[in-house]
């Protein structure tokens, strides 16, 4: 031990505070560690990936046994909406986390230290925004595999075929879109607001309008054609990307200190 | 270290601190005292470049709070009046994550986690979640979380608020270990003792402005313009407050024997009741037993700017009118009471 050092501090710092990306990617990592640590990740992740692995059997068998004439555009939607479900469904975690990264954290009193770094504010947001998206697109890309795999083997390659290949691609692209669009309202709300309950009711609701438009985006893909939809997953992605850029730019630490 | 010029912070028309103006060289250490919603944490917060100050200036380890907050933040370690730890990571990752983020290398790192777990005594507690630590457990963490970075200035917000007595003497004994003569510590308490015990120079806040400053020592010599003399009676002496009450020198000449009941009600009948001079003589004499018989006047207290002048005289009186003094006790003015008179003075301005 070199107690000598602690008791004679240099006049003034001096060390090169880490580079913004670094930074963002020691509060991401911290999170996810957190995480990982926490048995209701697992329980709920499990649950995130089983829901659409049960369900949808239930659905497609009756309907690819049925052998009726034009099966195969009815079975491509429906595998196309299971396959938006068990990627979506994780993604909606990101809303989740995102609320608490501010809000709770503050409450929890954890938040202060953080903030009395030098840490540029634009490395904070990120970071919370990372820490949010990380994970979600993680799960739910074993999600979607796993969906994949399930229609494979249930249904063999001729099954899987029904699902049109470019469709299944840009939902994909969906889930970071959408993962990074939740988590960026998401994480602009919490720094915003004074409690972790007023950020998780903002969250529910950002949660409900992305639900309700990517649904009914997916399930007018036949009369708005393919094109449209992946104007539509392009144009989430543009608005996902600015959003948080303008968020992590704007958003000042003074917002979360002054607020009482 | 710190100078700060005419801080105002101000929260909607909610003034927190008004019109601050600090200077703080390096090596000190400065209390700031108040009660809750004195301006204390908002102070602190403004220096520590957290909050931006609605006006003024302020300088801190030579950078501008409003200018060079990154700088200001580099060079501050900042404790807060909840530890704020993350509870689920061991020590050493906590520690590593703050240490990352000041931009130490991975050697450096090591090196300096090792100093503070041995510093502070953590080495069996390193590896564990800090979920199950006590609170003066999570304030040592927290405080070495605040030195990672070897900061010059360092800001702790009630350091001991919420500790057992054993756990706040240890955190209190370590601040003293931190003393140093390039490292300036700020300390915001409502614990006049630990002000009194630790700070070279203390702040008194009220409504976010000062009421007091400087050394506890000059404060206190400032507040009380004299000595407190306390004499000791072996049983009452309700005549003692007559006999000494045209001696000069003598200011707030009062019974202070306890007698079981409140201060304030003990402090009332300063002036002991006469006996009526048109009752008979049995009914004024049942009057001064009883008055003879209150423990109030066991005691009395005064104050004099000159003990040695005042106190011979006083005593012959008291001993020549038939009280048995059995201690005389002369008491120089606490940070308590410093703190009472400038709290106090709040009172009278609100009425």
């Amino acid at each position: 031990m070199n107690e000598e050092r602690l008791m004679n501090p240099p006049a003034r710092h001096p060390y090169r505070v880490a580079r913004p990306a670094t930074i963002a990617w020691v509060i991401a990592g911290r999170h996810i560690r957190e995480s990982l640590r926490n048995r209701s990740t697992y329980v709920m992740g499990a649950f995130y990936v089983l829901l659409p692995l049960v369900l949808a059997p239930f659905t497609l068998r009756p309907l690819l046994e049925s052998g009726r004439r034009g099966l195969g555009v009815e079975a491509g939607v429906l595998m196309a909406v299971y396959l938006l479900m068990a990627g979506l469904l994780p993604c909606t975690w990101s809303v989740g986390i995102a609320a608490g990264a501010f809000a709770a954290e503050k409450e929890r009193g954890s938040l202060t230290p953080l903030l009395a770094t030098p840490a540029s504010n634009a490395s904070i947001f990120a970071g919370k925004v990372l820490s949010a998206v990380l994970p979600a697109v993680s799960l739910a890309l074993i999600s979607v595999g796993a969906h994949l795999a399930e229609i494979l083997l249930l249904f063999g390659p001729r099954g899987l075929g029904f699902l049109p290949a470019v469709l299944a691609l840009l939902i994909v692209a969906l889930l970071p879109a959408t993962s990074l669009l939740g988590a960026g309202l998401s994480a602009m709300i919490s720094a915003r607001v004074s409690t972790e309950q007023a950020a998780n009711q903002y969250g529910s609701l950002i949660l409900t309008l992305i639900w309700f438009g990517l649904l009914t985006a997916v399930l007018r893909v036949l009369s708005w054609g393919i094109l449209a939809f992946a104007g539509v997953v392009a144009l989430l992605f543009v608005v996902a990307i600015g959003l948080v850029l303008v968020s992590a730019a704007t958003w000042r630490r003074e917002e979360v200190m002054a607020r009482r | 270290m710190i100078e700060a010029e005419g801080l105002v912070r101000q929260f909607g028309r909610f003034t927190a601190v008004a019109d601050m103006t600090l200077n703080v060289r390096a090596g000190t250490i400065l209390a700031l005292l108040g009660p809750n919603g004195a301006g204390k944490t908002t102070t602190v917060r403004m220096l520590a470049a957290l909050l931006a100050p609605s006006e003024g200036e302020a300088r801190v380890a030579g950078y501008d709070v409003r200018r060079e907050p990154a700088g200001v933040r580099a060079s501050v370690g900042l404790m807060t009046d909840v530890p704020g730890l993350y509870e689920q990571m061991p020590v050493t990752d906590y520690l590593n994550l703050f240490a990352t983020i000041y931009g130490m290398g991975p050697d450096e790192r090591r090196r300096r986690i090792e100093e503070l777990i041995g510093f502070f005594e953590l080495g069996e507690q390193r590896a564990q979640r800090m979920a199950g630590f006590s609170k003066g457990m999570q304030q040592k963490v927290a405080l070495a979380r605040a030195l990672i970075h070897e900061p010059p200035v360092l800001f702790l917000d009630e350091p001991t608020s919420g500790l057992d007595p054993l756990a706040a003497r240890a955190v209190r004994t370590l601040i003293l270990g931190l003393k140093h003569a390039q490292r300036t510590i700020v300390l915001c308490t409502h614990d006049l003792d630990e002000a009194e015990r630790i700070a070279d120079e203390v702040v008194i806040l009220r409504q976010g402005r000062i009421v007091a400053s400087g050394a506890p020592a000059e404060l206190r010599a400032r507040a009380l313009a004299g000595t407190r003399v306390r004499i000791e009676f072996a049983g009452p002496c309700p005549s003692a407050l007559q006999a000494l009450s045209d001696l000069e020198g003598l200011v707030g000449l009062r019974f202070a024997g306890t007698n079981g009941r409140s201060p304030a009600a003990s402090a009332a009948p300063a002036v002991p009741a006469a006996p009526s001079a048109s009752g008979n003589g049995t009914e004024a004499s049942a009057l001064a037993a009883g008055a003879g018989a209150n423990p109030l006047y066991l005691a009395l207290e005064y104050t004099t700017g000159e003990p040695r002048a005042a106190n011979p005289p006083a005593l012959a009186r008291l001993i020549a009118g038939g009280a048995q003094v059995v201690s005389v006790t002369c008491e120089a003015p606490s940070l308590e009471d410093v703190y009472a008179r400038a709290m106090n003075s709040e009172q009278e301005d609100r009425r």
